[in-house]
C-alpha cells in the first residue's frame, strides 16, 4: 500500500517539474536617422548692376527672387537652420568699403513654391514634412545690401553660407 | 482491493508519459525535494540603442552587458539553470508603413554577463546562488549591431527572448 502512495506521490510531483522553462523578453530598439543635406534647388544672389549715384541705396532682394534651397533629412525631425549676414567685398581686394549681406530667410514646408512663408531666424528650427519617407523643407534666401555714397564702383562677391544641423 | 488496484493502473498509465521524461532529472534528487518554481523577469534597463544618424559608411554600435537590460532568474538554492537566447533581427516594417520608404533588417547579436562580469553563452549552465530561502542569479543583457552603409532609416524593433530551465 505505502508503495502505491508513493508511486502516486512520484506521479504527482513529475508533474510539477513539467514548469522547469521559462522566459522572458525585451524589446531591442534602434532608430536610424537619415542624415542631413541642403542642395540648392534654384536662383541666386546676384544683385546685379548698381549704378552708384551719389546718395545711400538700399538694394532688395526678395526670398522668391533669390535662392531656394531644399533641406533632405528624417521625416518629422527639426532641423536649426543658422547662417550670418555675409560681407562682400571689391574682387581681389579686402578693404573697409565692404558691403554687408544681410539675409532674409523663409520657409515653405515641404512646399516647392514660395507659398505661406515662414520666416527662419538664425538659430531657430525648421520641421523636416514627410514626404515617402524622407524630411523635406524647402528654404528660401533674398536680402538686402546697403550702398553708401563713398563706395568704390567694381564688383564686389562674398559668400553666404547656410548650416542645418540636428 | 482489485478495484483500487485497477484505477491505480489506469492512472498510472494515463500519466506514464511525462513520469517518464522526468525520471533521469528527478531521481538524483529524490522525490521529496520539491523545487522552487524558476522564473526569470526583467528588472531594469533597456535594449535601446537610441538615435543613430546614418553617415553612409558601415557602423558597429553596442550596449555593454552593465548598460542592458538586468533579468533576475530566481529558482531553487544552488541548482543549475540552463540559459539560452538568440540573435534576433530587428525590421523596420511598421515604421516604413507609417511613413514610406525602403524596409530593411539588423541582427541583433546578444552579449550576456553575470554579475562578476563572466559572459554566458546560449546553452551554458549557470548554478542560482543561495539567497535566504530562494537561488538567484542575475543576467545582464547588452548587444550589438551592424549598420550597412545603405541600411534604410526608420525605427526599428525586435523582440529578444531569453529562456532559463532546469
Amino acid at each position: 500500500m505505502k508503495l502505491i502512495f508513493g508511486f502516486i506521490l512520484f506521479l504527482l510531483t513529475s508533474a510539477v517539474f513539467c514548469q522547469n522553462n521559462v522566459n522572458s523578453s525585451a524589446t531591442v530598439k534602434v532608430k536610424l536617422v537619415k542624415s542631413l543635406k541642403i542642395k540648392k534647388v534654384k536662383g541666386d544672389l546676384n544683385f546685379g548692376e548698381v549704378i552708384l549715384n551719389g546718395t545711400n541705396q538700399n538694394l532688395l532682394k526678395k526670398p522668391d527672387e533669390g535662392i531656394e534651397f531644399v533641406i533632405l533629412g528624417h521625416p518629422h525631425k527639426e532641423a536649426i537652420v543658422t547662417y550670418q549676414p555675409a560681407l562682400l567685398f571689391l574682387e581681389n581686394q579686402i578693404d573697409s568699403k565692404s558691403l554687408l549681406f544681410m539675409p532674409a530667410v523663409f520657409e515653405t514646408g515641404d512646399n516647392i513654391d514660395f507659398t505661406s512663408p515662414k520666416s527662419v531666424k538664425s538659430g531657430s528650427t525648421v520641421a523636416l514634412e514627410n514626404n515617402n519617407g524622407t524630411g523635406k523643407a524647402f528654404i528660401w534666401v533674398g536680402g538686402k545690401i546697403k550702398v553708401n555714397s563713398t563706395h568704390s564702383e567694381g564688383d564686389y562677391k562674398g559668400t553666404f553660407t547656410i548650416s542645418v544641423a540636428y | 482491493m482489485k478495484k483500487i488496484s485497477f484505477i491505480i493502473l489506469i492512472l498510472s498509465l494515463s500519466l506514464a508519459k511525462p513520469a517518464f521524461s522526468q525520471v533521469t532529472s528527478t531521481s538524483a534528487r529524490g522525490i521529496a525535494n520539491l523545487i522552487v518554481p524558476l522564473s526569470i523577469t526583467p528588472v531594469s534597463g533597456d535594449l535601446d540603442f537610441g538615435e543613430i544618424i546614418l553617415t553612409g559608411t558601415p557602423i558597429t554600435e553596442s550596449i555593454l552587458p552593465k548598460d542592458g537590460k538586468l533579468f533576475e532568474i530566481v529558482g531553487h538554492p544552488n541548482r543549475f539553470v540552463t540559459v539560452t537566447f538568440d540573435k534576433i533581427e530587428l525590421d523596420n516594417s511598421q515604421w516604413v508603413a507609417i511613413y514610406g520608404g525602403n524596409t530593411g533588417t539588423l541582427i541583433f547579436y546578444p552579449d550576456v554577463e553575470t554579475d562578476d562580469g563572466t559572459k554566458v553563452y546560449s546553452g551554458d549552465s549557470k548554478r542560482l546562488i543561495r539567497n535566504g530561502l530562494l537561488g538567484k542569479l542575475n543576467l545582464w543583457v547588452g548587444g550589438s549591431i551592424n549598420i550597412a552603409a545603405n541600411q534604410p532609416q526608420g525605427d526599428y524593433r525586435g523582440l529578444f527572448v531569453i529562456s532559463v530551465s532546469y
